[in-house]
Formats: C-alpha cells, sequence, structure tokens
C-alpha cells in the first residue's frame, strides 16, 4: 500500500460503525441532499456528486472563469459516492452489495465497466477479486467448531472464532489483532485470509472485527482509494483539510484549464500537480517552466566574472591558477580559457591563441553569445517572474494588517466594519490578478512569434499596470481609506476586467488551438 | 516479558523434535524467543559444504509481524547484504501469520540454492552475478570454504 499522510484526516465521528450506513444509505442520500435526487432522476447512470448547476457547485469567479464548475467533497460525501456506486452495480448484477464493492475496488470504481464485465465473464471475476466461493456468507462471530485450534495463537479453548468462506478459521483475537496490522499498513480491500490465502477479507467483516478507531483509518484509505481512482476528483494539497474537489467537466481536454479552489481557500489544478492557480499557463506550459527554473538556478552561476561556458557543453567553467588550458569536466572538451578555442589547436608546449583561425574564433564566440543571449531572455522573464511572487509574499503582510485598519476606521467612526468590507475583497482581486501576473511572464517564455502575441503583452503589460495601481491603495494610512473607496472599487472592477479578458484571450486561443510555443 | 504464546512454543517444540534436513533452529535459554539456527548450505549449489550460522528473533507481535533474521557467517550472495540481512519477500510484505519459522528457513535454504540477482540487496555482488557469473560463483564458493567451514 503507498499512502500515509491522506489518513489522519479523517476523524472517526463522522463513519457509522457498523458500515450499515454504507450500503443502503441511498434513503437517506434523497432526504438530505436535494441534488443528489435530481441528479438521480436526470441522468441515472452518471457519477453520484449531483450535476452543475447546483449552486454551491460554483465557485468564485475566477474558477468559474477557468471553465471549472467543481464540487467540494466531504468526507461523508466520499462515502456516499462509494455507496451509491456499491448500490448501483449490486443492484445491475443482483451480487451482494460487499461482492460489488470488491469489484469496484479491483477495477478502479470504473461502474460501466465493472457490471459488463462481470455480466460478460461471471464468476471468474469474482475469483480474480479474491471472491473464492460464491456460496452465501454471513459475516459473523460464533463458536469454534469443536476440535478448533486456532492456528495464529494455538490456543483451543477460545469461546470465539471468525471465518471467510475460504473456511480458515481463527481465533477472534487474533483476526482483529491481524487486521488491525493491515489497516496500519494501509491496507483496505486488498487485505487476504490471515491463512495466506487469496480471499479477501470484505468491509462488512472488517467492520465486524475492529474497533471506531480503526474503521475510521480503513475508510479513509477506501477514500484515498476512490479519489485516486477518479482522474477528475483530486485531494485538497492543504494540510489537514481532508476535503477532496471533483471536476464536473473533463479534466483530460487539453483546452481547459481546472484550477479548483477548495473550501479552505486552497487553489490547485485538477489536472496536473501544481498546488496553485497557474492560469492563464495551459499545465504543459506551466511544468516547462517550472522545470526551466529547477534546470537554470544551476547555470545562473555563468554571470558571474570567474566562470565562462565551456564552449562546447556550456557547462559553466571556473578557471583555478593561472593554466589557460582548461578541462571541462563535464565533456571532457580541452579549451583555451583566453580564446574559448580548441586547446590541441594550440600546441602542446607554447601556446599561441593567434595560431588559431579567425573564422573559427568567431564561430565559437556566436555559439557562446548565443547561449549567453537565451540566458538573458530567460533572465528577463524569470526576474519578473520571481519579482511578483515576492511582491505577492508582501501583500500578504499587508492583508494582515487589513483587519487592524478595519478595527482603526471602526473605532475612530470613520466607517463601520460592514463598510470597510471592500477591503478584504479587494485585497483578494489584488491577490488574483498577481498570482495571474506571474504566470503570464512564464507563459510569455514559451510564446512563439505570432499576431495574437502582441495582444497577450499589450493585456499583461494592461494587467501589471492596474495590479499594481491598486496594490498602492494599500499602502495608504488608514485615514485616507475612506476617501480612496471610490478609487478602490473603480480600480477593482477594472483590474477585475482586465485579469478576465487576458485569461479569455488565452483560452479562446486554446480552444482553436491557435497558440504556437517554442520548443 | 510476558509469557511465552503457545504458537511460539508449538513451533519450538515441533522444530527440535522434527527438525528439517539440514536446518537446526534452537532458542536460547534465557530468551525463548531468540533462536540459535544453522543451515547447511545446498547440495550442487556454491555453498556446499558450508554451514551457516543465523540468528532468528520473534518480535512480540509474531506471528502477526515477520520473524528478524539474519546471517551470522559471511556470506556471498546477490540477496544477502554485508551485514547479514536478506532480501526475501516473504520476510517482508508476503509474509502471513500462516507461515512459520519452519517455513522462512526453508525459504532461506532455497534462497541459497537459487540466488536471484535480479532482486538484489547487495548491488555490487549482485551486478557481478550478472556480469560475470562464474566468477562470481567461485567467489562464493571460496566464502563458504573460508568463513563457513563446519
Ligand atoms: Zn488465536
Ligand atoms: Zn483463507
Ligand atoms: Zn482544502
Ligand atoms: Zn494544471
Ligand atoms: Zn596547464
Ligand atoms: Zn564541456
Ligand atoms: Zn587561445
Amino acid at each position: 500500500m503507498t499512502d500515509t499522510d491522506e489518513s489522519s484526516q479523517f476523524d472517526e465521528e463522522s463513519y457509522p460503525s457498523d458500515g450499515s450506513l454504507d450500503y443502503d444509505s441511498e434513503d437517506q442520500d434523497m432526504e438530505d441532499s436535494q441534488f443528489w435526487e435530481e441528479d438521480e432522476e436526470m441522468e441515472p447512470s452518471s457519477d453520484n456528486f449531483g450535476a452543475m448547476s447546483h449552486s454551491e457547485a460554483i465557485q468564485v469567479d475566477h474558477t468559474a472563469l477557468a471553465a471549472s464548475s467543481q464540487r467540494v467533497l466531504e468526507p461523508e460525501d466520499l462515502l456516499k459516492g462509494q455507496a451509491a456506486d456499491v448500490a448501483r452495480v449490486s443492484e445491475l448484477t443482483a451480487l451482494e452489495p460487499w461482492r460489488a464493492e470488491l469489484l469496484l475496488w479491483k477495477d478502479d470504481w470504473k461502474v460501466d465497466h465493472v457490471i459488463t464485465k462481470y455480466l460478460e465473464q461471471g464468476e471468474k471475476v469474482l475469483r480474480e477479486a479474491g471472491m473464492l466461493s460464491d456460496d452465501p456468507v454471513e459475516f459473523v462471530i460464533s463458536k469454534p467448531r469443536p476440535d478448533f485450534m486456532c492456528f495464529l495463537c494455538c490456543d483451543e479453548d477460545k469461546a470465539t472464532s471468525f471465518k471467510l468462506a475460504c473456511g480458515h478459521e481463527c481465533c477472534t483475537e487474533c483476526y482483529s489483532h491481524y487486521l488491525r496490522g493491515k489497516i496500519q499498513e494501509n491496507g483496505s480491500l486488498d487485505i487476504t485470509c490471515p491463512m495466506n490465502c487469496k480471499e479477501i477479507v470484505p468491509k462488512p467483516a472488517v467492520m465486524l472485527l475492529t474497533d471506531k478507531k480503526l474503521q475510521a483509518k480503513y475508510q479513509s484509505t477506501l477514500c484515498t482509494r476512490y479519489v485516486r481512482a477518479h482522474n477528475d476528483m483530486k485531494w485538497c494539497p492543504a494540510p489537514d483539510c481532508g476535503k477532496a474537489v471533483k471536476a464536473n467537466i473533463s479534466v483530460t481536454d487539453e483546452s481547459v484549464i481546472p484550477i479548483a479552489e477548495c473550501n479552505c481557500h486552497q487553489q490547485f489544478c485538477l489536472a496536473c500537480n501544481i498546488d496553485e492557480d497557474h492560469l492563464p499557463c495551459p499545465c504543459k506550459v506551466a511544468a516547462r517552466w517550472l522545470e526551466k527554473l529547477r534546470d537554470e538556478s544551476e547555470t545562473m552561476t555563468w554571470m558571474s566574472v570567474n566562470t565562462k561556458p565551456c564552449p562546447k557543453c556550456t557547462n559553466p567553467i571556473e578557471k583555478n591558477g593561472g593554466c589557460n588550458h582548461i578541462n571541462c569536466t563535464q565533456c571532457g572538451n580541452h579549451f583555451c580559457w583566453v580564446c574559448l578555442g580548441d586547446w590541441a589547436k594550440h600546441g602542446s608546449s607554447n601556446y599561441q591563441c593567434n595560431m588559431y583561425s579567425p573564422e573559427q574564433a568567431e564561430e565559437d564566440q556566436k555559439s557562446v553569445n548565443a547561449k549567453r543571449e537565451q540566458l538573458d531572455r530567460y533572465m528577463f522573464f524569470y526576474t519578473r517572474y520571481n519579482n511578483h511572487r515576492d511582491s505577492a509574499k508582501l501583500d500578504e503582510k499587508t492583508y494582515k494588517n487589513i483587519t487592524k485598519t478595519m478595527e482603526t476606521l471602526q473605532k475612530e467612526g470613520k466607517m463601520t466594519w460592514l463598510e470597510s468590507r471592500f477591503l478584504p475583497s479587494s485585497f483578494e482581486i489584488l491577490r488574483q490578478s498577481r498570482q495571474t501576473l506571474l504566470w503570464t511572464y512564464a507563459f510569455a517564455f514559451f510564446l512563439d512569434a505570432q499576431p495574437e502575441r502582441e495582444i497577450f503583452l499589450k493585456n499583461q503589460e494592461d494587467l501589471e499596470l492596474h495590479t499594481e495601481g491598486l496594490s498602492e491603495l494599500f499602502e495608504y494610512k488608514w485615514d485616507r481609506i475612506p476617501g480612496a473607496k471610490v478609487n478602490f472599487l473603480d480600480k477593482c472592477s477594472y483590474l477585475k476586467s482586465r485579469r478576465q479578458k487576458l485569461v479569455e484571450h488565452v483560452m479562446k486561443g486554446m480552444e482553436e488551438r491557435n497558440w504556437k510555443f517554442l520548443n | 516479558m510476558n509469557a511465552l504464546p503457545k504458537r511460539i512454543s508449538k513451533e519450538t517444540e515441533r522444530l527440535v523434535k522434527e527438525p528439517v534436513p539440514g536446518i537446526s533452529a534452537a532458542p536460547h535459554d534465557d530468551n525463548l524467543r531468540y533462536f540459535d539456527v544453522t543451515i547447511d548450505g545446498p547440495t550442487s549449489s556454491p555453498y556446499e559444504g558450508g554451514t551457516f550460522k543465523l540468528e532468528l528473533f520473534l518480535p512480540e507481535d509474531y506471528p502477526m509481524v515477520p520473524p528478524k533474521v539474519r546471517f551470522l557467517t559471511k556470506i556471498y550472495h546477490p540477496n544477502i547484504d554485508r551485514l547479514g540481512r536478506i532480501c526475501l519477500d516473504v520476510l517482508k510484505s508476503n509474509w502471513s501469520p500462516a507461515l512459520q519459522i519452519r517455513t522462512i528457513l526453508l525459504s532461506i535454504q532455497a534462497l541459497l540454492g537459487a540466488p536471484n540477482p535480479d532482486d538484489p540487496l547487495a548491488n555490487d555482488v549482485a551486478q557481478k552475478w550478472k556480469e560475470d557469473e562464474k566468477t562470481a560463483i567461485q567467489t562464493a564458493r571460496d566464502w563458504t570454504k573460508e568463513y563457513a567451514k563446519a
């Protein structure tokens, strides 16, 4: 099993102790959730998380702007989703729910696939999923058979025992003890019979033999697997959040950037592993940029006086000592520090740089220059990208002062709390704009020459100008704030529309597959 | 320490009464969870003629967790490292409480007869085993002569 980090987010209370709710909870779902009911009626075969139209599903405008309608899923929602899938498979295959659940687990919760496969292949599928017999099973703790000796503890006088369809009987204590170990190691529907046979211990058996705390851990492992199995679902990456987000659109469509926002305000991309809003960059471009950042951080040292790039491989070489014969450790190139020419042509004893053909030298110098030019170009975008990252950090400081300012305004009788609510919402606009702005530099870095590029750059310039404009307002002392309210609101609405315009322009190009990126 | 679980006494009893050919295992008098083990190198393996000492310890949670086993005698084998640790699936993820000390020792004996350089613990040995099996086997023989003389 794989993960440990996602387990702590489940508290024991959110789970039924007997597992009963998991299988027959449909009625309850109908009662407490209206969209659920609608969904069931409209489109019985679709997933269980409600239609896009549900008002809560639409987050703040910028995610909608990314065409990402989404739904935040609490642990209970995940359990309900699983229960509904189980109920559906169980209904259409006439299998007991616990068998349906094992099939779903085995085939990554692909409901329709599981149903078809079972209807086509029958019992074979059950064997493969760890159900060795299809006799009806009752999961009960019972009195052991007369000549019973528990194989695990070798005791003969145990009051109760348990066995699965495979018939391997162990005393209840040993069975529970065994399950505890497996669950703590993130086992779930892959835990087999302790007697080393292939029979899987299904959920009702686990529920029967474990305490509440272990059941919660077990359910959480199941949920982790459930979320993993869906490419349109992802755990919120914020530590200790414990919620997942589901997209109600296709996340595999490359013309879409499904940036999700959790109820805890963490933003992350549902299609790639970047845990922030990387609009307007398509995932691939954003990933390339981050890779570039990693690569270049090493080569930055180039610019320092004592290093030169190796003319062959551009590995930065530091000259130590007076000898001009340089041997590149990366590619093995021998070259001359003074003219960067091939050392072999300098003669063995007393080198003369003028022995070297000026054309060749020019050629070499050109390639070095080209490399430097590339680096300069990168530095241009990197500096701006990084600047906005740093500014974003400073903005966070500003944000902390906002509450103080609001308190002061109220105390001095200048503005009520309600009247000063525009400050935090303006800040949110500022934060979003800066976030988009910094990624525009990554986008622009890879953007090939094309007419639309000019429009993009113009939009970027505009966004930058007005982001800084709004940012400045936040520097005002508290007593200037009431007078600046209109200014705040104007700047915000303008900035918002600038950001929207820029993102929409990029998205439109993506839909039409118009953007050409450099290789 | 708690009283010795019945399971352990039973296993020990059987190991002594019906020993496996080529394997011996005896618990310490002062710690019945700690066993001195010897395994004879299987015939027609590079370890033939050697007697290898191992230590085996049954953790508190045994049999829910596997026993801890380690070679004490120096051995040249791709699945056994310098410290005598053994790379064997049944000692790790494939452990099941249905297995016993006996089955584990048999698996180790089998491992001596069939080294598996594709799942190495001692990388340098495995490398050698793959590149130049002849020399590797000779080294294993030499080590057996030098360190595992009965
Ligand atoms: Zn028992
Ligand atoms: Zn079994
Ligand atoms: Zn969250
Ligand atoms: Zn992405
Ligand atoms: Zn020199
Ligand atoms: Zn080089
Ligand atoms: Zn020169």
